[in-house]
């Protein structure tokens, strides 16, 4: 049995306290960018434009020359404008750039939230904080963050393999870009497909790549949780013209967080490019 | 291009870093100059590093969505970001002791490193004591003990009455005595 008095117990309490404290240096924290924030753990925050009603809901395809076409899914579900396969949404299309950039784009472990699924292995990369959608997540090593849409319909924070000023012959394989981004569905939008449940499944019907792209669900509007939240996910793929390896696949989750849906899409060809994908959808978390 | 790792502010105009003695400095500088304070308060709190990161990762991130990037009143914004670590550790424990009900019970008693490599026997002991402290008592151990905080400011820090740090504390001290002496 140990005995103390109080001035001897409080000293071994604050040594015991420096003694643990002290285990743990500069140097042994996550790599930082001196003068910055560290890359691991700088909260990124990233403005999305301030718009009426539209949100994006899907990455359509990755362009001829490796650019990627989006679409955007209006708050109006009653237009007129949309494509085959898109249940009549107005959609509009952000063509590639004739420099070969990508026209607007898009883009989390926190730790976590009750209800989290199986924590996915750290991310040691960039850092994105969306403020105005609330989410975050974390862009591997590779990625880039690109610049915001100038489609004012668009709402997007992007993350992809390339930057603005990719150009398709320097950036190696088509195969092996890929694109992620988030985006919000408003309670108009909502409202008009009858719920988030069923504005899954109405995104899921416009995910297919066109008829001539050979598009094809491979998951159908399956329940999941992303940060505890109720979320819908499905999954196509296409095959693009003009490109070789594997079909690109697009996965979209639409995510209920009780306010805006949000919308996370990802495409790529590659099983690497997928598995990150993959990964930035684990380290989501809702703010 | 906004390469990965590099750090790119998008407020809708891209914004210098503020220069120090010039009514403030950026939240980058105040990052670099208290990341360690607080990673090391937390993980007085929650007991492993990778979580302490965390918790300070989101504390850093919810002051800058709170203050921006530029930091006008440092003690203030400290402050802040003091008591959302606290808070952020609180949610940590509180996440772990959720989880722990759904592990094994011999997988969640293990000891950190920290702890295991103590030199003292007593400290160790008094180390595993302060895990066994309920959450209040302990943050108001380590603010105390470790930070050397006042009492107003621990009562500041935790959302609590000055009078019931006081209380806390003492419940805390007692309950380590307690505990050493049943060892």
């Amino acid at each position: 049995m140990i005995r103390h008095n109080e001035d001897t117990f409080e000293q071994l309490l604050t040594a015991t306290l420096h003694d643990l404290a002290g285990s743990v240096q500069e140097h042994e924290l996550r790599p930082g960018r001196p003068g910055r924030l560290p890359v691991a753990a700088a909260p990124r925050p990233v403005r999305r434009r301030a718009m009426p009603l539209a949100v994006a809901a899907s990455v359509a395809a990755v362009a001829l020359g490796g650019v990627f076409a989006i679409q955007s899914w209006r708050d109006d579900p009653s237009g007129d404008s949309g494509r085959p396969g898109s249940l009549g949404l107005p959609t509009t299309s952000a063509s590639p750039r004739p420099d070969g950039t990508a026209e607007s784009l898009p883009d989390t472990s926190g730790t976590r939230r009750p209800g989290t699924e199986t924590a996915a292995p750290p991310l040691v990369g960039t850092m994105v904080n969306d403020v105005e959608a609330r989410v975050s997540y974390m862009l591997p090593p590779g990625w880039t963050v690109m610049p915001e849409s100038s489609d004012p319909d668009m709402s997007l924070t992007t993350g992809g393999t390339a930057g603005p000023e990719w150009l398709p012959d320097v950036v190696g394989r088509p195969a092996d870009r890929a694109i992620f981004y988030v985006a919000t569905v408003g309670p108009a939008a909502l409202e008009g497909f009858g719920g988030v449940r069923e504005s899954a499944k109405a995104l899921t019907n416009i995910i297919p790549c066109p008829d001539e792209y050979n598009g094809r669900m491979v998951e159908d509007t399956k329940a999941t949780k992303v940060d505890g939240h109720d979320a819908w996910y499905s999954e196509a793929e296409c095959v693009l013209p003009e490109t070789e390896g594997p079909p690109l696949r697009i996965r979209a989750t639409l995510i209920d967080t009780g306010g805006d849906a949000v919308v996370v899409t990802g495409g790529a060809s590659a099983p690497t490019r997928l598995a990150e994908i993959e990964r930035i959808t684990k380290s989501i978390r809702i703010q | 291009m906004a390469g990965a790792g590099e750090v790119v502010e998008r407020h809708g105009r891209p914004q210098a870093p503020a220069p120090p003695g010039h009514g403030g400095y950026g939240l980058a500088e105040l990052y670099d100059r208290h990341r360690l304070f607080h990673v090391r308060l937390a993980l007085l709190l929650v007991d492993d590093r990778e979580t302490a990161e965390d918790v300070v990762q989101d504390a850093f991130a919810s002051l800058q969505r709170k203050f921006g990037d530029r930091v006008e009143d440092v003690g203030h914004e400290l402050a802040y970001l003091r008591a959302a670590v606290v808070n952020a550790a609180r949610s940590a424990l509180r996440r772990r002791r959720t989880a722990a009900r759904h592990v094994p019970p011999h997988s969640v008693a293990a000891a950190s490193a920290e702890v295991a490599f103590m030199e003292s026997e007593e400290r160790r002991q008094v180390a595993l004591a302060l895990r066994r402290l309920p959450s209040r008592q302990r943050e108001v151990v380590v603010l105390r003990y470790w930070a050397g905080l006042s009492e107003a400011e621990i009562a500041a820090t935790m959302g609590i009455a000055a009078g019931t740090v006081k209380s806390t504390a003492a419940k805390a001290l007692a309950a380590l005595k307690q505990a050493m002496e049943g060892q």
